[in-house]
């Protein structure tokens, strides 16, 4: 079974959940397809203004 | 007095005899009265040079940082206090040290007889609370008490602090903690006044930096006042900023750390009362945090601690 | 999204990665009538192709990782809100863009209808939310009454002459970390207004754009209020096609079309090898996606761990251009930001003056440099041009220096030669009534970056060894899951317990939100921990001491007596918390006053003295949203509302009152909510200012409380009552000293970043989860307990790890050994060299692996012999001299 184990990971959806699951993969072994519908990553957290707390720009 | 005298020279025979010690630091009689110095006794039959009067406010403890024999130190309350800062910031180790205590009974300003006996002084005899002085054509008594330097007034410990034998009786500490009273004084000024008070006082200074050589905290390699990479500070007594800055940074250089043993307002030729500054940091040590310099060799000093979750909420 | 109209080519936003165009084929003339093609003919790059089709393309994976998200919900179809026929009811996504300094106004708070400033705004909760009857979806959508209070917030900030915000609600929900100060500065210091309500109908005010809200009040009275603006809070939906495909590959959805999970395994879908992150699995905020997600990147690992490492590639270095003894030769880089800085600052002018300064051989202005193709650019420009110090003239170092030293990187250029200066935050954001001003201060601080990176040099950064083995301190639920997540994955784990058996605060739960057997279920985790060969479980056991820093700690921990010592590379801090012990409403004075993990030990003993209770009571809050512990503790509500029901399963006819401040049963628990009212359940709302009051006599217990609603005070007979009672945090300030982590004012520990780093600490190669962090569920604490093992094992792969280069640098003939540094050091990195070295003794040495760079350490150095590098007193007096000089 264990050799038919295939060493990556498909990520559906590139939002800030799909980006930092691909990121964390990456780093730790993994080859990544992150696979988003848009035209770019970010999804729903790019086209927020300031976050709680820190008011960091949320881009 | 004398007992004490008679005590410190029989101590420190013994322990250079002993080999504790390979020297001792201690004062010995000065050519002119008022003049006691501060000596390094070698060999057991120079024990007897030593002496100790109120002519002895140097404080003994600016002789240790760095040294590396073993040291016997004739310790006034100030003294110690400066000795156990030492021994914190691993200028000198506690194991090098033999402390002889002296209970404090007060320094003399000699400049305060001085100014009261108009004659060339001759002798200066203390007895008990009577301080006799001989001019060429003249004789004086006067009040101990009136006589003393200006932070034995306020101090609250004459008692070393740490020793490991003592050269008199333990005194009883005044029942009143200093009352910063002259700071006090200051702190209630306008600032425009306060500022023109300092300006008044330091116009005076000559950047001779005796206040800083006498001074038993200050032993850095290379003083901020002698770096030339950055030049922090100008070199002359002539810009008075420039004055100003190498007082007031040196004052915060003691921040929590100073026992206002004097020896800087001793030391000073021009006599600027230096001490309003460290006597300032000194009471806020005090207010904010009940902390006073050298009284204990577990602590490092006031400002050395830092964490991260300190309260900062001042910081907006 | 609306607002404004997207051109039929575009980029979706401006820092967008990849930064490419794309054709909206809805909206292209060329797709739609077949002819035009006009943007084919004026393409220099010849890059425009209408024969561009849909590919499909296989993919072979190990494992799937569904984090499809979610859409707003779109108000449209609710009539009610009148979305679709007045211009000033938006949805929060679109008073998003408004308040964004890159949205279609720019930043400016105007309404759509007139585009005049507003002077009241309304927002409307639970807009497709909490709502059987209008959309049909009853869970609650968890993130909205937090965002429509930062909104409010921000509003007001933004608002020029004074701005009144109303928030109408059914409860306020800020369960998360520091929500309920956030909530409660809002509302008693930012004023804004908050109304608990029920929304009856928006009226058009004749003659007027203005919108009048028609609600009814807490009393059942009919009340309006006239609004300038409607913002309505939507909350999450599941996206259509995502729940087709869910069903066609036959992955299960919860009721409300989440992706059903379940709270041992919160992250995995029904399909083995596929799992779940983010609002897919429930309504989430950014924080928690984070956690879900990178708990969803362990959980693949766990899976995948022995094809690790056979398909990855690596990155070749660039060689870095040797530039000592070189010209200086700067680029300057200005910002726009948008109309971030450009909107107040004369952008072109500070270019034209940045060309002028010394050493500067390149200066130019961007829209953002910090999209993906200035990048490119930037990195092409230093290799062209030679350049061998940047200057970048934009916001802040904070966020966005390591993309551009990146760049530098990739063109070979030392990382430490380039120097921000911050035009934005501290310059157009303050300055904007003083253009020209901050036009001439941007002048100033560019010339100021200029000088002081002229004289920068490169710095160096050290090598070390990641030791592989890991420690997880405390054996709760967070701190097992985590312990396997790296256990599975191959690394020697050693889980650290200071009691006599691990499950933590689990062991006294008895059921969770989903009716699972929570005893059963933690029994199999405990077992498959145990039967794990990596994992090395000390019960009984506690730390002593901890030495060392990331990637090498040395650990000594004593279990019985006996020492043990434990290097490791990384640490889990997983010390949970614990339920406090009321001291009010007459708690340990009758035992039928007991807590709700009393209650638990009963059901989980079949306790008989349950059966015959005719009538219970539970009151929320014990402990919890006070004065002295300002924070929700998030599971209470939930745990009494599913307790409520057990006793309801065991007599139906047993009369159960809970009094509660807000309910707080966010996501899918709403369900349970609903349930509760159903099976009878009476929910009585009691104002903090005047609690419920809870008496004896002649044997038998009641209650009293004031009911909001009715406005009168009710009396009720108990044969048990049940205090819902806070979470208290396990505080260790001897642990946080060990590692050198800071524990907020509830005891709490504080994460790197509340918003994206709430698995991971702010010291390097220490980690954190469960209840350590905040309260939370177990689901919760499970993700969290993976996520922080994911971050862990990041860390672990690398082998090798790099330290700073910005670091404290001793001076040792200047030192005068008195031990400031050492003593003030949060870090513990600087040190005295051996009294038995050569060179120096005793002298300060500064550890560059702990360094962090702060400057603590140079500031209270008197004796001159610290220097921070980077730093540099000279590059410091460059630049406060440069402040000095005038700009032309």
């Amino acid at each position: 079974m264990s050799k038919d184990i295939i060493g990556s990971v498909v990520v559906v959806g590139g939002g800030i959940a799909g980006m930092r699951s691909a990121l964390d993969l990456a780093n730790s072994g993994y080859y990544v397809y992150l696979v988003e519908k848009s035209s770019s990553i970010g999804g729903v957290m790019s086209q927020l203004d300031k976050t709680f707390p820190t008011n960091d720009c949320a881009m | 007095m004398v007992e004490y005298i008679s005590k410190i020279q029989k101590i420190s025979k013994k322990i250079l005899q002993d080999g504790k010690v390979d020297i001792i630091i201690g004062f010995s009689s000065g050519s002119l009265p008022m003049a006691s110095r501060p000596s390094f006794i070698k060999s057991p039959e120079d024990a007897d040079k030593l002496i100790f009067d109120g002519n002895c406010g140097i404080n003994l403890a600016n002789y240790l940082a760095g040294r590396k024999e073993k040291i016997g130190i004739i310790a006034k309350g100030c003294d110690s206090r400066n000795i156990a800062q030492l021994i914190v910031e691993n200028k000198i180790k506690r194991e090098q040290l033999f402390i002889i205590g002296v209970p404090c009974f007060k320094m003399i300003d000699k400049r305060k007889i001085s100014l009261l006996f108009e004659d060339e002084i001759t002798q200066v005899t203390e007895v008990g609370d009577k301080v006799i002085v001989k001019g060429k054509a003249k004789e004086k008594t006067f009040n101990r008490e009136d006589l003393l330097q200006a932070n034995c007034i306020t101090c609250t410990h004459h008692n070393p602090v740490i020793y490991d034998e003592l050269a008199g009786e333990l005194i009883k500490e005044p029942d009143q903690k200093d009352g910063y009273e002259d700071v006090k004084k200051i702190e209630a000024m306008s600032s425009d006044k306060r500022w023109s008070h300092f300006s008044e006082m330091l116009s005076a200074c000559i950047r001779c930096y005796a206040c800083r050589d006498a001074c038993p905290l200050c032993y850095c390699p290379t003083c901020f006042v002698d770096e030339a990479a950055p030049q922090w500070v100008g070199k002359s007594a002539d810009n008075q900023i420039d004055v100003k800055t190498f007082h007031i940074l040196r004052a915060f250089h003691c921040a929590g750390r100073c026992t206002d043993c004097g020896a800087c307002e001793r030391a000073c030729p021009m006599s600027i009362k230096v001490r309003e500054f460290t006597r300032k940091l000194n009471s806020d040590a005090m207010r904010h945090y009940e902390w006073e310099a050298g009284l204990t060799t577990d602590k490092r000093p006031l400002l050395d601690n830092f964490r991260v979750n300190d309260y900062q909420d001042f910081i907006k | 999204m609306g607002l404004q109209k997207r051109k039929a080519i575009y980029v979706e936003y401006a820092q967008a990665v990849p930064l490419k165009y794309a054709i909206d084929a809805d909206n292209c003339i060329y797709f739609q009538k077949g002819k035009c093609g006009a943007c084919k003919k004026l393409c220099p790059a010849e890059a425009i192709d209408f024969e561009q089709k849909e590919e499909t393309i296989t993919i072979n994976a190990g494992a799937i990782i569904f984090s499809s998200g979610f859409n707003p919900l779109n108000p449209a179809d609710l009539d009610l809100y009148q979305y679709n026929d007045r211009p000033n009811v938006i949805t929060s996504m679109e008073m998003e863009r408004i308040l964004s300094a890159s949205g279609p106004t720019g930043g400016h708070l105007v309404r759509l209808s007139d585009k005049k400033e507003p002077k009241k705004i309304a927002w409307l909760q639970c807009v497709g939310s909490r709502d059987m009857n209008r959309c049909g979806n009853l869970y609650c959508s968890s993130v909205c009454c937090m965002y429509a209070i930062k909104e409010a917030v921000i509003a007001k900030e933004h608002s020029e002459e004074g701005l009144d915000c109303a928030i109408f609600y059914m409860d306020i929900r800020t369960p998360g970390k520091e929500f309920e100060k956030f909530y409660n500065n809002a509302k008693e210091k930012e004023g804004v207004r908050f109304i608990k309500s029920r929304i009856h109908s928006i009226e058009h005010v004749v003659n007027t754009d203005d919108l009048k809200v028609r609600y009814l009040d807490e009393d059942n009275n009919l009340q309006g209020e006239i609004f300038d603006m409607i913002v309505l809070s939507v909350g999450m939906e599941t996206p259509k096609d995502i729940v087709k495909l869910s069903q066609k590959l036959g992955i299960e959805l919860s009721k409300g079309n989440f992706c059903k999970t379940s709270t041992f395994n919160p992250l995995e879908t029904s399909i083995e090898g596929i799992l779940v992150s983010g609002a897919f699995g429930g309504p989430k905020d950014i924080p928690q996606s984070v956690v879900y997600a990178s708990g969803a990147a362990c959980a693949a690992g766990e899976i995948l761990n022995s094809a690790r490492n056979t398909l990855t590639k690596t990155v070749e270095p660039v060689p870095e251009t040797n530039v000592i003894g070189e010209r200086p030769s700067i680029g300057v880089f200005v910002c726009k930001c948008g109309s971030n800085i450009a909107g107040v600052v004369d952008v072109s002018k500070v270019v034209e003056y940045a060309a002028k300064l010394p050493f500067v051989d390149y200066a130019a202005e961007n829209i953002y440099s910090c999209s993906q193709d200035n990048q490119d650019g930037m990195a092409q420009l230093i290799k062209e041009k030679g350049l061998n110090r940047v200057v970048v003239a934009a916001c802040t170092p904070k966020t966005h220096e390591p993309l551009f030293q990146e760049t530098l990187i990739s063109a070979g250029l030392n990382k430490y030669l380039f120097e921000m200066a911050n035009i934005r935050n501290h310059n157009s954001w303050v300055h904007k009534d003083s253009p020209e001003l901050a036009t001439l201060k941007a002048m100033d601080l560019v010339r100021m970056a200029v000088e002081k990176i002229s004289i920068a040099k490169p710095l160096s950064e050290a090598e070390l060894e990641v030791n592989q083995n890991a420690m997880i301190i405390g054996g709760g639920v967070a701190g097992i899951s985590a312990a396997l997540g790296l256990a599975n994955q191959g690394y020697d784990t050693y889980l650290i317990e200071k009691s006599g058996e691990l499950g933590g605060e689990a062991k006294k739960i008895f059921k969770s939100a989903n009716n699972e057997n929570i005893q059963k279920e933690l029994l199999s985790l405990i077992e498959a921990a145990q039967n794990n060969n990596k994992l090395h479980i000390r019960l009984n056991s506690s730390i002593v001491n901890v030495e060392g820093f990331v990637g090498n700690f040395k650990t000594v921990i004593a279990s019985d007596n006996k020492e043990e010592s434990i290097e490791h590379g990384v640490s889990v801090i997983a010390t949970g918390g614990t339920a406090l012990k009321p001291t009010e409403y007459l708690y340990g004075e009758d035992k039928r006053i007991i807590t709700s993990l009393d209650l638990d030990k009963k059901f989980i003993n079949n306790d008989n003295s349950l059966k015959g209770l005719k009538s219970a009571v539970f009151i929320q809050c014990v402990g919890s949203r006070e004065p002295n512990r300002p924070y929700c503790s998030g599971v209470c509500c939930t745990h009494s509302i599913t307790n409520a029901l057990e006793l309801k399963k065991i007599n139906p006819d047993m009369n159960i009152f809970i009094l509660y401040r807000d309910i707080r049963t966010y996501g899918e628990k709403e369900y349970l909510y609903h349930q509760a009212r159903e099976a009878g359940i009476i929910f009585i709302r009691y104002l903090a200012s005047d609690k419920p009051n809870i008496k004896i006599e002649n044997g038998k217990i009641s209650v009293t409380v004031q009911d909001t609603s009715l406005n009168q005070y009710l009396e009720m007979e108990a044969d048990l009552v049940t205090l819902a009672s806070a979470i208290v945090a396990n505080k260790d300030q001897k642990l946080a000293k060990f590692f050198k982590i800071q524990v907020n004012e509830d005891g709490f520990y504080i994460e790197k970043h509340a918003k994206l780093g709430p698995c991971e600490f702010a010291t390097d190669g220490v980690f954190l989860c469960g209840l350590a962090h905040y309260p939370k569920p177990i689901d919760e604490s499970i993700a969290h307990g993976k996520g922080a093992a994911a971050k862990a094992l990041t860390l672990l792969a690398k082998k090798k790890i790099r330290t700073s280069g910005t670091i404290a640098d001793v001076e040792p003939l200047k030192c005068s050994s008195c031990g400031v540094c050492v003593s003030i050091c949060p870090y513990s990195a600087p040190s005295f060299i051996p009294d038995d070295a050569r060179f120096f003794a005793g002298k300060a040495q500064i550890n560059p692996v702990l360094c962090k760079g702060c400057g603590l350490c140079v500031a209270s150095c008197r004796s001159g012999a610290l220097r921070l590098k980077g730093f540099d007193n000279d590059q410091i007096f460059a630049q406060i001299n440069a402040a000095f000089e005038e700009a032309a």
